[in-house]
């Protein structure tokens, strides 16, 4: 390696490229106006970034045929990426990857294989894997897909094998709560059910004056390209914020944020007491809600059905499409009437409806709310939660002050108590009392165009596991046809509706990022077979019969990706930087080689022939041949050799509009399909009715009800992300660069009160074991006392340390070597109606080690 | 070539160590290019006095009223940079940009910049004998780059180029933050500190009452070294003084003797 010191470098000097050079071979095109930074000496690679799930658009450095890491690309319309990017080097030069396929040879859970080779190792998962098919049951295999290395090609190796399963990981993350919740306001609905995503709206941070978090850190759950860069624009330009969290994070403020301490599990109650000040305050503009909303439906006081509904016919980009139409009272003309013909709605008022024959007194759906809120004071509030009314009621003339561009954020990760989907309903019907929906600073919609594929996969023969338990399940009624990972478990245990008998962990961890650690172990040891695809150990890998190492994601070509969480639509490109080191394979080629030996010749002829010959060029043709969603002018720019060039092309985001997914297309401050649910579970004796209620009611969360105050030793233990680290993978607390931070904010340690810590005989630094006094599983880690904790809680950030998994420890290197998980030491439960894990709602207890 | 200054803004930054992360891959491509070890070794290995750029959290107040401040610890390029120039074998430079570098291949490893430092700033290394701190990526910004942190900050929190741009800047940011929060947020450094630091280099958007807490005392010094350095000016001075003393005492002495000598033969003339 020719050696350069400091000095010899400067006279060197620095060459400007005319572009990026790729490593494809394309030639520069003609110097741009703007000098794209450059030691001379660097390669510049389009890379979709997958140290964390979010696949923020970079450029990977390399230098002397070395990744260096990543940096951001200046063509993004949001350049920058995190520590945990610019850490790359890190991840891939760790010799503790995976480094060869490996064969389990102790017992599960044990952690002990022996390597094997590609074709062994392959051969044995096929000779497992077919059996199902031959028996003609393709659905006793569940595939579990995350972090997958070759989208477009190794779901579809499964979907063509036949299996309906394929249960997602979102049941442990906002699927339930959030989707619910906050769908259930503004929409999309998807067969019925309401779905908002992350992937559907945004919070418009940047424009916004002033804003509530609460189970929301827009810079510790740090993603760049979709948020992040937008949160501290918004910072940076006024954005004042109040944060409701038992503990008080760093990266929202620290010299200069509101903090109101919570006790954990009751920022429902907070919620309430809120909706309580700002319907007191009448914070909000009339015109807005009779515009955008269903406020002044009439509906039924005591039944919460609305008076009157009928569909209707209504134009929408020249498609005719059915909404629900809804009787309000028209102030115009003194009578009853349905909204698409009244013209001026009241917000107010008990009124006589003639409908179907029966006449009754209706309420509009406002003043409805109004009443059910009327015992919630900011008294009641502090009652349950901690917070001062003092506080509440600031927050609610801060709303009042900076509305409509104000929001409270619907949260993204909401599965953490029984009571997360009520708290996000309550958020929802606020920020559409308030205006925020469709407004500059409040909630805005995504815009993801959508790219085309290259195998159209056939239709399974049976339902997945899912639709058993939406029908069937009251605990999943809301729950989600795509994302139950953490409800297959109870297949997994039960074999109902019929048994599932091998898993294939795409770059999943079921165990470490699921609730349930001992219900999961159990699952995981009844299965048939098990294979984990990962370049990656995890607590998951321990439980694999095999581990095929796939390649990370500068190691490869991989689909163009178009699905991102932003108001700016934007297609980006990620391109092999390196080869694959050690023996991990592209991930391509993995699915290639086992839909070989899993399919039948015809099958492998029509489905993946293609790809073998035509490798990724024509998929990523393929995928810009279908591009929608993007006007005529911009198909044809975006190209593969655009891509190439600039690895990202972003559009312009549609000016805001308080638009809804809705059955009525109003943002439903009071929702219809609450209200159908709640009237079905009534009649049919179900106590989940209480949870389905449109109306804003408390619930508690399930901790509460087993104990009135915790013992002086108990604690709830909630958990947030740390900006360097990503859930449980080892790309990033296995990191040496990541760690050397990690261990400057003591990320292995738990957090507790100081007072409290005090009171048990703790000092800072002490080891202390923690555990569920319901199951056997112990952990250990670092307590640290602190004065930014809520004496309920037990706080640690997220999937850093080892858990009730010390096995783990065997193959990391830089990774804490004590931590505490939640997730191992749950109970394996459901949250009523909606089915999220609720990961923080049980009680641990905790000693000196 | 005017003062390439930096500054951090403690309000707008978002607590992701993003910087600390960049700066420390830096510095292992350093080490590749100048041939000590290769990335895929160096990123392997903790490097601590590589670790220019590292946070310090500390809580004050008591729960519930209390609040952590994360110190993102750094060098401060002083004007008057007191460990140049106090290192006894000129090992550090304050370059025409103004940035204070230490040549570690000129380093003897004395730490006399530890004890000069008010900062408590550089790092000393065993294993190489040498003592360490942040050279404001001068390489990069040589070479028409921004240093690594400021490149890759994520929220605006750092900048950085020519020393009136980053002040005018800077101070724009501390009036409208003034105006936010109700409370003073100064620029720390844009002005003299004191004289034994003089000016920063790299400056702060602060909260005033708060300034302390991230690192910044109102008075850097140490005052041993001052003591030191009076004592050095003192000595030089007071050795010149002995010397034109000494000097002017062996012309007297000349004198005296030229007259005892000629006093001598005259006495020998007469016998």
């Amino acid at each position: 390696m020719q050696k350069t010191n400091r000095r010899d470098f400067l006279k060197l000097g620095g060459l400007a490229l005319a572009g990026p050079l790729v490593a494809s071979g394309v030639s520069p095109k003609a110097a741009r106006a703007e000098k794209l930074p450059g030691y001379g000496l660097e390669k510049r690679i389009p890379v979709n970034c997958r140290m964390c799930a979010q696949k923020c658009p970079g450029l990977a450095r390399v230098i002397d045929g070395r990744l260096i890491g990543i940096e951001a690309n200046p063509h993004s319309i949001s350049p920058g990426v995190c520590g945990r990017s610019v850490a790359a080097a890190g991840m891939v030069y760790n010799p503790n990857r995976i480094q060869t396929p490996l064969i389990r040879v102790g017992e599960r859970g044990e952690g002990k294989f022996r390597r094997a080779n590609w074709s062994e190792a392959l051969d044995l998962v096929a000779s497992k894997l077919k059996v199902y098919r031959d028996q003609g049951t393709p659905e006793a295999l569940a595939v579990a897909v995350r972090f997958n290395g070759a989208p477009g090609l190794d779901t579809e190796v499964f979907k063509v094998y036949g299996t309906p399963n394929f249960p997602g990981y979102a049941d442990t993350c906002w699927a339930n709560s959030r989707a619910v919740g906050l769908g259930a306001v503004c929409g999309p609905f998807s067969k019925g059910q309401p779905g908002c995503s992350p992937s559907k709206v945004s919070i418009n941070y940047a424009k916004a004056k002033y804003g509530v978090l609460a189970g929301r850190n827009p810079a510790g759950g740090l993603v760049c390209y979709p948020w992040a860069l937008n949160f501290g624009k918004g910072k940076r330009d006024g954005l004042k914020l109040t944060v409701v969290d038992p503990r008080k994070p760093s990266e929202t403020g620290e010299d200069n944020v509101n903090w109101l301490p919570i006790k954990p599990g009751s920022d429902l109650a907070f919620m309430l007491g809120l909706f309580h000040e700002l319907m007191k305050n009448k914070s909000y503009e009339p015109d807005y809600l009779i515009k955008h909303t269903n406020a002044p439906m009439l509906v039924d006081a005591k039944t919460l059905q609305p008076a009157g509904m009928r569909e209707i016919e209504k134009d929408d980009k020249e498609k005719k499409i059915k909404i629900l139409d809804y009787l309000v009272f028209d102030e115009a003309t003194g009578k009853t009437q349905f909204a698409s013909e009244a013209e001026k709605p009241a917000l107010h008022g008990a009124h006589e409806v003639l409908f179907e024959g029966k006449t009754f007194t209706a309420v509009t759906a406002l003043d409805r709310i109004a009443k059910e809120l009327e015992s919630y004071t900011p008294e009641w509030a502090e009652g349950k939660s901690d917070v001062p009314a003092e506080e509440i009621r600031k927050v609610a003339k801060d709303l009042e002050q900076n509305r409509p561009h104000a929001f409270i954020d619907p949260t993204y990760r909401s599965e953490r108590y029984f009571n997360s989907f009520k708290m996000v309903q309550v958020i929802s019907m606020m920020n559409a009392l308030i205006g925020a929906f469709g407004r500059e600073g409040g909630i805005i919609w995504n815009h993801s165009p959508k790219l085309g594929k290259l195998i159209h996969p056939p239709k399974p023969k049976a339902d997945a596991i899912s639709k058993h338990y939406m029908k069937h399940d009251p605990n999943f009624r809301f729950g989600n046809s795509k994302y139950y990972r953490h409800k297959s478990v109870e297949t997994l245990l039960t074999d109902k509706p019929y048994p599932i008998k091998a898993m294939v962990f795409n770059g999943a961890n079921l165990l470490g990022g699921s609730a349930g650690g001992t219900e999961i172990v159990k699952a995981l040891e009844k299965l048939e077979f098990t294979l984990c695809i990962s370049p990656f150990f995890n607590e998951t890998t321990l439980y694999a019969d095999v581990i095929l190492p796939d390649a990370t994601f500068v190691e490869r070509n991989e689909a163009i990706n178009a699905k991102y969480k932003s108001e700016v639509p934007g297609v980006s490109m990620n391109m092999k930087v390196i080869d694959p080191l050690f023996d991990a394979k592209d991930p391509y080629w993995i699915s290639l080689e086992l839909a070989r030996r899993l399919l039948t010749a015809e099958e492998y002829e029509t489905h993946f022939k293609p790809f073998e010959v035509g490798g990724m060029e024509l998929l990523w043709e393929k995928q810009l041949a279908g591009l929608k969603g993007v006007s005529d002018k911009d198909k044809t720019k975006i190209t593969v050799d655009y891509l190439k060039q600039n690895g990202i092309w972003n559009g312009t985001a549609r000016p805001p509009k308080p638009k809804a997914k809705t059955p009525t297309h109003k943002l439903e401050i009071f929702s219809t399909f609450l209200a159908g649910a709640y009237a079905e579970l009534e009649a049919a004796g179900d106590s989940n009715s209480l949870v389905a209620t449109p109306l804003p009611v408390w619930q508690p969360a399930n901790w509460m009800t087993t104990r009135e105050k915790l013992a002086n030793d108990e604690f709830i233990p909630i958990t947030g992300f740390a900006p360097i680290n990503s859930f449980t993978g080892q790309q990033t607390k296995d990191n040496r660069l990541l760690a050397n931070v990690g261990e400057a904010i003591s990320w292995d340690a738990v957090f507790i009160n100081k007072s409290k810590g005090k009171s048990l005989g703790f000092t800072d630094g002490d080891m202390v074991t923690i555990w569920n006094p319901d199951n056997k599983l112990e952990q250990s880690a670092k307590v640290v006392l602190s004065e930014l904790v809520h004496p309920d809680a037990m706080f640690s950030y997220y999937g850093t340390g080892p858990g009730a998994f010390k096995n783990l420890n065997k193959f990391y290197g830089h990774a804490p070597k004590t931590g505490f998980n939640p997730n191992h030491s749950a109970p394996y439960h459901h949250a009523p109606l909606v089915g999220g894990h609720a990961a923080h709602d049980f009680v641990i207890k905790m000693r000196k080690a | 070539m005017s003062i390439y200054s930096m500054c951090y803004d403690s309000q707008a930054c978002v607590r992701c160590f993003t910087c600390v992360v960049s700066c420390s891959v830096e510095n292992r491509l350093r080490l590749q290019r100048n041939g000590t070890t290769s990335i895929e070794t160096g990123v392997n290995k903790a490097l601590p006095q590589l670790n220019y750029l590292y946070p310090i959290q500390r809580e004050y107040g008591k729960y519930p009223k209390s609040y952590r401040i994360t110190e993102l610890h750094h060098c401060m390029h002083c004007e008057n940079a007191p460990c140049a120039s106090s290192c006894p074998s000129n090992a550090i430079e304050r370059r025409k940009g103004g940035q204070v570098v230490i040549h570690q291949d000129l380093c003897v490893g004395c730490r006399t910049c530890q004890d000069a430092c008010p900062f408590d700033v550089p790092i000393y290394d065993q294993h190489s004998n040498a003592s360490y701190k942040c050279m404001m990526c001068y390489d990069r910004v040589e070479s028409d780059l921004k240093p690594a942190c400021v490149n890759s900050c994520i929220a605006d929190a750092l900048i950085s180029g020519p020393r009136e741009e980053v002040v005018a800047e800077a101070r724009a940011r501390a009036k409208r933050y003034s105006e936010q929060f109700g409370k003073e947020y100064i620029v720390y450094g844009a002005d003299k500190i004191n004289d034994y630091v003089g000016k920063a280099g790299w400056m702060t958007i602060v909260s005033a009452e708060e300034m302390e807490k991230y690192g910044l005392p109102k008075n850097p010094m140490v005052s041993s070294m001052v003591l030191r350095q009076t004592t050095k000016a003192f000595g030089l001075g007071a050795s010149a003084a002995v010397a034109l003393g000494a000097g002017a005492h062996f012309l007297y002495w000349l004198a005296n003797r030229k007259d005892a000598l000629a006093a001598q033969e005259k006495e020998a003339d007469h016998e």
